[in-house]
């Protein structure tokens, strides 16, 4: 294709948009927050793993020991928990150590600790997973042991924290994506309607065009780029809003919640931004086209 | 030896009306023919099949040695730059200029912008028209459109040029002007056929004569008038 022919196509479709101004708004509109839901989301769910990840090694399970568990048979235990799936490391706390960390909780009030000795604090494994997600099968199997009398006393685990965000995590999974089917089926109607009415506000040049010898392709290219233009300005604005946006985003969320600052850290905009740029612009671009094309099936017989 | 040969060609339209009913001629390289009858007889039928803008029912149509019934859809823009064509409502592009018309048709078969530079400005300047190349059409008078049309037509070189009732707009004076144009043109080496009612042109030109009526072929002459009865 010659640079002459492109700069033709461009300024057609650029006139076109110019021209049909309010089809071509509602239709970046659409393709607008499309994309923006889908940058958006992904920023969010990025997070959340991250977040996840995160967690990962500050979050454990406590399993209690019974006490009339022998302490010969705490090694026997130790490897039957060490070989569960998704274990990743486990560690013993014997009565001494228990005792130690109760003491140290209670530095600064010692009056609680008065008069304690070893042994009044049970033994435990400290036990940190693989994937914090999936901790569930961990608990059931410890808790099958407590229920069993198998040695073990008691599990404490933060169930809460974790359901919370894996739920969040896939709701918003859930909801974005169905909200961004619907958008990209909305944004096409449009485009398709806004190109259309380029291809009938056009029908006498595309005669004339005709007459005159112009291939298919020449008479199509135009309307490919105008729906092509549509989905990138739809694109390349959302994209440009959250890449500004995000640090500031993340720095009031830091100040909002001042425990978030001290355990978790936000993930960096361009690590970010490398996949979902190229992501972003080249679905808004793809709903374009894809609009255009129909578009020309449907009303374009050349 | 013909540039266009029509052989035995029949149109019957989806609605059943008869377009051309067996019509069979041959036109010869430089030739200038009117087509004549009167209105329905099928001239502008005869000229859309020519273009290959419709499909005959039966017969052949065969264009600088192409069978156009074996013309593949994607072979058809390059057929059409061979041919010239202007119609009696001039068919330009309202928001261009009339330098822009008429270098549009240059830019859809992809010429340079040299090429388009050096061409545009002689073929307006052949058809009269180098004063009003900044013009648009609705500041021109019907005739300097139809110049306009006519430099189209011819600015890519086809070595056949179909006009459709070119001076049906035009008031006598004018039709002369451009029918002398046509001529020019014929006379630097293209092969000219026009559909028309302008009698007394056709009377006057002594030309090619072909006089269709209800679709049928029944009279082509050499040299000779519209009406006149051997
Ligand atoms: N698209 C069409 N569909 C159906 N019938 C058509 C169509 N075009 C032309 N006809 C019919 O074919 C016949 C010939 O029409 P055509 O347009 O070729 O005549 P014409 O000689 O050009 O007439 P005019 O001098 O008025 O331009 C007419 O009876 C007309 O009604
Ligand atoms: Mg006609």
């Amino acid at each position: 294709m010659k640079f002459r022919t492109l700069s033709y196509y461009l300024s057609e479709a650029v006139k076109s948009l110019v021209r049909n101004r309010l089809m071509t708004l509602a239709s970046i509109l659409t393709v607008f927050s499309c994309i923006f839901i889908l940058v958006f989301s992904y920023s969010v769910a990025m997070n959340i793993d991250h977040f996840l990840a995160q967690l990962e090694d500050s979050l454990s399970l406590s399993a209690f020991i019974a006490s009339d568990v022998e302490d010969s048979q705490v090694l026997s235990m130790l490897h039957e928990i060490e070989s569960m799936e998704n274990v990743a490391q486990i560690e013993y706390i014997s009565y001494d150590e228990a005792f130690e960390r109760a003491l140290e909780m209670f530095a600064n009030d010692p009056m609680f600790t008065l008069g304690l000795t070893p042994g009044i604090f049970p033994r435990s494994f400290i036990i940190t997973m693989e994937d914090v997600s999936d901790y569930s099968s961990v608990v059931n199997a410890l808790q099958s042991m407590v229920d069993n009398d198998r040695g073990l006393e008691y599990v404490r685990y933060h169930q809460s924290i974790i359901t919370v965000i894996s739920t969040l995590s896939n709701g918003i999974r859930i909801i974005s994506t169905v909200m961004i089917i619907i958008l990209i089926v909305l944004a096409n109607v449009i485009i398709m309607n806004t190109i259309r009415l380029t291809i009938n506000s056009r029908r006498n040049e595309i005669t004339i065009m005709k007459y005159i010898g112009a291939t298919d392709w020449f008479i199509k290219w135009p309307f490919i780029i105008e729906g092509m233009l549509i989905g990138l300005i739809g694109a390349a604005l959302p994209v440009m809003i959250v890449w500004f946006g995000y640090g500031g985003a993340a720095e009031a969320i830091h100040n909002s919640f001042f425990m978030v600052e001290e355990v978790l850290t936000f993930r960096s905009a361009a690590s970010i931004f490398v996949v979902l740029m190229p992501l972003s612009l080249s679905i808004g671009m793809g709903i374009g086209i894809y609009g255009s094309i129909i578009s020309m099936r449907k009303h374009l017989q050349v | 030896m013909s540039v266009i040969t029509v052989n035995n060609v029949t149109k019957v339209y989806e609605n059943g009306a008869s377009g051309l009913d067996k019509v069979s001629l041959t036109i010869k390289p430089q030739d200038f023919a009117f087509v004549v009858g009167s209105s329905g007889s099928g001239k502008s039928t005869l000229m859309k099949l020519m273009l290959k803008e419709i499909e005959p029912t039966s017969g052949e149509i065969v264009i600088n040695n192409i069978n156009l019934g074996g013309l593949a859809h994607k072979e058809v823009p390059y057929f059409r730059r061979k041919i010239g064509v202007v119609f009696q409502d001039f068919r330009l592009l309202p928001n261009k200029t009339v330098y822009e018309n008429v270098a549009f048709a240059m830019q859809v078969v992809e010429s340079s912008s040299r090429d388009i530079r050096r061409t545009v400005p002689a073929v307006l300047a052949m058809v009269g028209l180098q004063r009003k190349a900044k013009a648009y059409p609705n500041q021109l008078s019907g005739g300097e459109q139809q110049r306009t049309a006519l430099a189209r037509a011819i600015i890519n070189k086809p070595p056949i040029l179909l006009a459709d009732e070119p001076t049906g707009n035009l008031d006598p004076d004018t039709a002369w002007e451009i029918m002398d144009l046509l001529e020019d043109i014929n006379n630097r080496g293209t092969t000219i056929v026009i559909a028309t009612h302008a009698k007394d042109i056709v009377d006057e030109m002594q030309k090619r004569v072909i006089t269709l009526r209800n679709g049928v072929l029944i009279r082509d002459i050499e040299k000779g008038g519209y009406e006149d009865e051997v």
